[in-house]
């Protein structure tokens, strides 16, 4: 028996041949018919709509009663009747799949459900009825979204340790698309909840934007939403209605509020094990839903990890800033002006080791006739490295001061090194500079360090030194000092290993580079091998120091 | 197949002699596995191959980790060596100063 047949045979019988077969299925089913009214429901299609049973919604007018809920598909934009899968099959596409949100304009929630329509045909090929089977698939859409938009803001905050980019990904993840308005309170020291990012959509390029014009701390004992979450931890939501007093919830962002048009707003604690650090909150406008139970927990969800994040990145700030403010003492803040030379460098932190590699440099001019300049790298990062780098640093200094000589100056630092606690492996390129009659003449001693490379003035380029063990970790070292004349236009480059491109190390990495170095200015050919390492190693192992030193002034 | 940080470490012993054998490229990032594995093997007595040939890069903290390693073994009267060099971890490790001193 043909489909259409037997359905108007059943029809034709009463409910009860269909009630027989879609009673007890799992799913909510119903029968539309061409015009598309609905001539046939089972229970738990009444059900979803909260209707007693299917005989009713049958005799009540259905527009009427889905009219209560707002259909909507999974982007949230509403979705006309035409549009329904049953009315897409009647007008003659095949199997029709599609998911459709019910949202309670009320509540503000949605249900999800999954409708599959299958069309029916008479003999003559026409299609006469839609059956259309529904499944709630609310939890398992609010998981997806759950987890697609955790795993955005998990993306987002994996890539950065910098507090203003973790507000920014934070911001980018929910403004627009789970809100028109975002905006962070972070408890400082002080224990004042301080506004440090105020984000919606910009009105003209539709970017994100970081507003801190309602910069203004508030104490957290004070009444109103942010210190109200700040204080208790739990998440709370506020609507604007009449009546409502805006002042008193928003104290220090009915300015905002006003200016965006805010009418409901949702605040959640920016939590890190268990404590709050600050306050996360959302705001929509009128034209917008509601936030709904699904939403809510997505907040939770979204500002536990920020909260995180933020307490790393606040430590991580607050170390980087001990870890500047050592470091200014261990590379010279300016070089010095030595007559007859020209020198320049740069200093590249690796950021993961906060700002801190062990690499560090010194130029000292403890006469008019010479000129000392030392390179190394010491084992370790971060705030330790650091301070390992200032007793190297000094010991070099103290040393050289009372004997320039390589010999004494790398077993004065080979011991104190090595009977630091704990010890540390140092490399050192140690260069002296001495004037002559005749012109200068460099010598140049390793200790684990890659050579510095000599570019002759006439583009010739050449290492410089013999390899001899690290400083810190041998009972007595044997370094050879390897001597060379300069003659004007010679310029010297030394560098660390950071310096390294992919799998190849300098001097390797770097001798290729230096390649028509001696027509460049040496402040413009630092910028170039940076630029060129950064081109060639765009995810740097390491931190790296290059210094040049050229013989003769600029127009010589 | 590389573990996700770029090295990969496994550790056997062949006739009283521990046996290291690493593949890929060390560095800051992954070079605590390697300290790790010079630890364990510190105590058990035997002397020490590494074996290098899957190796294809060493920087400054992996060479600190080889350095403390020989200085380890050396206290407990202990030998090292690295076996299987690849030409430009070997010229690293010449111009670090440091291939005699590791057995290279």
């Amino acid at each position: 028996m043909p489909g259409d047949r037997f359905i108007e045979l059943a029809l034709d019988k009463g409910r009860h041949v269909l009630d027989v077969l879609f009673m007890h299925a799992s799913e909510a089913v119903t029968i539309q018919d061409r015009p598309g009214q609905l001539i046939y429901a089972n229970n738990r299609a009444a059900q979803m709509l909260g209707v007693a049973n299917g005989e009713e919604l049958v005799v009540n007018p259905t527009d009427a009663l889905i009219s209560q809920f707002e259909p909507v598909g999974l982007d949230g934009k509403p979705l006309s009747p035409d549009e329904f899968p049953g009315r897409r099959v009647l007008r003659g596409e095949p199997v029709v799949e599609q998911i459709v949100g019910y949202r309670h304009p009320d509540s503000g929630d949605t249900k999800w459900t999954r409708i599959r329509s299958s069309p029916v045909k008479d003999d003559s090929g026409r299609v006469v009825w839609a059956i259309n089977f529904f499944s709630d698939i609310t939890d398992e859409v609010v998981r997806d979204r759950e987890r697609d938009l955790l795993g955005r803001v998990r993306d987002s905050l994996a890539t950065s340790i910098e507090v203003d980019e973790i507000l920014l990904a934070l911001a980018r993840v929910v403004v627009p698309d789970l809100a028109y308005w975002a905006d962070v309170h972070i408890i400082d020291d002080g224990g004042y909840l301080t506004p440090v990012a105020s984000v919606h959509p910009d009105y003209t390029d539709q970017q994100i934007v970081i507003d801190q014009t309602d910069q203004l701390r508030i104490p957290i004992e004070t009444p109103g939403l942010e210190p109200r979450v700040a204080r208790s931890g739990g998440t709370e939501v506020v609507r604007f209605g009449p009546g409502a007093s805006l002042e008193d919830e928003l104290p220090n962002l009915a300015g905002a509020v006003q200016r965006y048009g805010l009418t409901h707003v949702v605040c959640a604690p920016l939590k890190a094990a268990d404590r709050v650090v600050g306050t996360f909150t959302l705001g929509r406008r009128g034209e917008d839903p509601r936030f709904d139970t699904g939403e809510m927990r997505w907040i939770e969800a979204v500002a536990e990890r920020a909260g995180v994040s933020l307490a790393n990145a606040l430590l991580y700030a607050h170390e980087r800033e001990t870890a500047e403010v050592v470091q200014r003492g261990l590379v010279p803040t300016e070089l010095p002006e030595v007559p007859g030379m020209q020198i320049a460098s740069r200093y590249r932190p690796q950021a993961r080791f906060s700002g801190v590699g062990g690499d560090f440099f010194d130029v000292l001019v403890p006469d008019e006739k010479t000129l000392l300049v030392a390179v190394g790298d010491i084992e370790g990062k971060g705030i330790p490295a650091a301070a390992a780098v200032g007793v190297a640093r000094h010991t070099l200094r103290a040393t050289a001061a009372l004997d320039p000589d390589p010999d004494t100056v790398i077993a004065q630092m080979n011991n104190v090194l090595r009977h630091e606690q704990p010890a540390r492996m140092c490399t050192l390129a140690y260069m002296t500079f001495r004037s002559d009659d005749a012109g200068i003449e460099l010598g140049v001693v390793l200790a684990g360090h890659p050579p510095p490379l000599i570019v002759r003035a006439d583009g010739g380029v050449e290492p410089l030194g013999e390899p001899c063990p690290p400083l810190g970790f041998l009972p007595q070292l044997e370094p050879h000092q390897h001597r060379t004349r300069l003659e004007p236009g010679d310029t010297v480059v030394a560098y660390t290993d950071g310096f390294a491109i992919g799998a190849e190390a300098p001097p390797e990495s770097i001798a290729p580079l230096l390649k028509g170095a001696h027509i460049e200015d040496i402040e413009p050919l630092l910028d170039r091998l940076l630029v060129q390492l950064q081109i060639e190693e765009p995810n740097p192992r390491d931190d790296v120091v290059l210094l040049a030193l050229r013989v003769g002034g600029p127009g010589e | 197949m590389l573990a996700p940080d770029g090295l990969k470490l496994d550790t056997s012993t062949e006739e009283d002699v521990d046996v290291i054998t690493l593949s890929g490229e060390i560095d800051f990032g992954n070079v605590s596995k390697l300290r790790r594995a010079l630890i364990d093997l510190a105590r058990s007595g035997n002397d020490l191959e590494i074996r290098m040939d899957g190796v294809t890069f060493l920087d400054s903290t992996a060479l600190g980790v080889l350095v403390q390693g020989r200085k380890r073994l050396e206290d407990a009267s202990r030998e090292l060596r690295l076996t299987g060099v690849r030409p430009r971890v070997k010229r690293t490790l010449e111009v670090a100063g440091l291939a005699e001193y590791l057995g290279v």
